[in-house]
């Protein structure tokens, strides 16, 4: 504990300055007074704090790995995920705020709580303690369970609270619960004594299967993996549109990233145990979510089911990341950890974008269903093709960031030889591949003509952070050398962690 | 090793046993006639008037809610005084006020928050 002083928070700045944000905001919420405030200046201020935040993250960037006050990591790992969670949470700030400006009320409270809402998710991602992991998961949980019903009006956003609020505390139960039997085996908070402590008494294995499988009921809970998924769909379609955006990128990311620190830091050395049951959860979320949403006829609904398919896609990483065969993890080119970083990464650009875009819609013709989509290509011809990126970067077609993460994730598994895993992968790819370009159908090649009139003219700040996630996609699907060193350094710095 | 929680095992059953027997023995043998007296629920002797699972204002939970904050504030505050003078004569004053001074600064603001909004008016 020697590290007690001031000098020691400069690693934790940048969140520090996002609360700061986001009690500024109160305050000025205060001085309002009665008045309704338009919001727009809520909004430039999270923007230029979430924009300050990004950049103290990058200024970590090749940074020393060391550990502030024995329980926040600034490393590699917590580094690059920072990036994804600021990046996703400005692009869907800028695109999604002025949505949320005219249909919420108390407006200064939803800014401050997304800026808290960013702040709990960067401590979630470089917590190496498990006190701190579960607070701010629990921060996380209540913040997100008040933004996804906070159209109070709406029938729909409050359902989604309700259910996502219900659905959490009970996750949060048994992952507590998990956590307290790895605490009592090894007497222990810290992640990594917890696999000191393992490793020196071996009398406590027995309790590991129960810690392990309890703990991942919570995390599986936040990546929504497939037995704990059902709260998913309705979430993710019934929370305002700019906030499914952040809960399936952001917040999922912060799902596999604790996930992957409790697993590899805390129980690397059972590995070889852990590995199957995730590679078993992947199968079942990727085949659970592709098959329901073939039958969805709502495109929101569509994508809220997508995203459980593609959160089985991205726990193949994790699974990927030991084999019996293959005894040092790190010299491996895809370690399956790395495939996992870049996806992540991909599909916060692609799946932002998409969900911006069935925003745009939503707002023109009040609806998120097939219908609303037809002839698109003639009334907004930018979204259409935006949109036609994003499903085939969700499809995993080449040239776009989703077919990058595909590759690694696919690949690690291969090379550990998860053969049957890696096939069950591709065939759930061919069947996403319908449904996504079923949209694509409808809007280029709708028949039916009469949704066809007028132009919709989506507004300037959705237009913009479309066409970023575009070049986002596309930029990722040309293997951009610097975001694969950072994901690589990120994986390793993990992998080296394990006992 | 397990054999040593044998006795806890046994507790256990036993305690189950005697549970399931002192439900089920007086169900079979004992007496039944129940009158409007005996199946009134008992609460110290008052007569109930109306059923208790009715609605109540929200403004309950409101203030059970900030109860549970500032309450929660005050067993921060205890380990805190604890340390006070070990953090002030091995590191400075500072180090030992600026966090707690941080931690009751955001309370504040919280505080003052939810006293602009109106939900410490009981109305």
């Amino acid at each position: 504990m020697g590290d007690i002083g001031f000098g020691s928070l400069g690693g934790i700045l940048p969140e520090l300055i996002i609360v700061l944000g986001g009690l500024l905001i109160l305050v000025l919420d205060i001085a309002q007074a009665d008045r309704q405030d338009s919001g727009r200046g809520y909004l430039a201020v999270s923007v230029l704090f979430l924009i300050v935040g990004l950049t103290g993250v990058l200024l970590q960037i090749g940074m020393e790995p060391y550990i502030v006050l024995s329980t926040t990591a600034i490393d590699p790992f917590a580094t690059y995920l920072k990036l994804v969670i600021y990046t996703g949470m400005i692009l869907v700030a800028i695109g999604g705020g002025s949505y949320m400006n005219r249909h919420a009320t108390g407006r200064g409270e939803f800014w401050a709580l997304f800026l808290f809402v960013t702040a709990a998710m960067s401590f979630a991602v470089s917590a190496t303690n498990l006190l701190l992991l579960y607070l701010s998961i629990e921060f996380l949980s209540i913040t997100s369970y008040i933004l996804a019903g906070f159209l109070r009006t709406n029938k729909r956003s409050a359902e989604a609270g309700l259910k996502y609020f219900l659905y959490g505390s009970v996750a949060a139960a048994v992952m507590l619960y998990g956590m307290s039997l790895l605490y009592g085996a090894t007497g222990s908070l810290d992640l990594g004594e917890i696999a000191q402590g393992l490793a020196a008494n071996a009398e406590m294995a027995a309790i590991i299967p129960a810690a392990t499988l309890l703990t991942l009921v919570g995390l599986g809970f936040k990546a929504s993996l497939a037995p704990f998924y059902q709260w998913a769909p309705d979430v993710y379609d019934g929370a305002p549109t700019p906030i499914t955006a952040y809960l399936s990128t952001a917040s999922k990311a912060v799902g596999f990233a604790v996930m992957a620190r409790v697993f590899v830091v805390a129980l690397g050395a059972y590995r070889v145990e852990w590995a199957p049951i995730l590679a078993g959860l992947s199968v079942l979320t990727m085949t659970v979510g592709n098959v329901i949403a073939l039958r969805q006829t709502s495109v929101k609904r569509m994508l809220a089911y997508s995203s459980v398919a593609q959160a089985g896609y991205i726990l193949m990483g994790l699974t990927a990341v030991v084999s019996s065969q293959q005894a040092d993890l790190t010299v491996l080119g895809m370690n399956g950890l790395n495939g996992l970083l870049l996806y992540l990464f991909a599909y916060l650009f692609t799946n932002i974008g998409a969900f911006l875009v069935v925003l745009a819609v939503e707002d023109e013709t009040g609806s998120t269903e097939l219908d609303a989509y037809s002839n698109l290509v003639q009334r907004a011809p930018g979204m259409a093709w935006a949109m036609f990126i994003f499903l085939l970067s969700l499809a995993g077609i080449p040239l776009t960031g989703g077919f990058v993460g595909k590759f690694y994730v696919f690949g690690a598994a291969v090379q550990h030889q998860y053969f049957w895993l890696a096939g069950v992968g591709l065939v759930n790819a061919a069947i996403a591949a319908y449904y996504y370009l079923n949209v694509v159908r409808t809007m280029f090649f709708a028949s039916d003509g009469e949704a066809a009139t007028g132009r919709m003219a989506a507004p300037v700040a959705i237009q913009s952070v479309v066409l970023l996630c575009v070049l986002a996609t596309i930029w990722i699907g040309l293997y951009p050398p610097r975001l694969l060193e950072w994901a690589n350094s990120a994986s390793r710095q993990l992998l080296a962690l394990m006992l | 090793m397990a054999i040593d929680y044998l006795p806890l095992l046994i507790v256990l059953i036993v305690a189950a046993l005697f549970a399931a027997i002192a439900l089920v023995v007086p169900a079979l043998l004992g007496p039944h006639r129940a009158n409007k007296q005996k199946l009134e629920p008992y609460e110290s002797g008052i007569i109930p008037f109306s059923d208790a699972r009715r609605r109540f204002p929200v403004k309950f939970y409101l203030v059970a809610m900030l109860f549970i904050l500032f309450d929660i504030e005050v067993i921060f505050l205890y380990p805190w005084a604890g340390v006070l003078r070990d953090l002030r004569d091995n590191y400075s004053i500072w180090l030992a006020l600026a966090p707690m001074g941080f931690f009751l600064f955001v309370l504040i603001v919280g505080l003052l928050y939810e006293w602009k909004k109106g939900a410490l008016d009981w109305k």
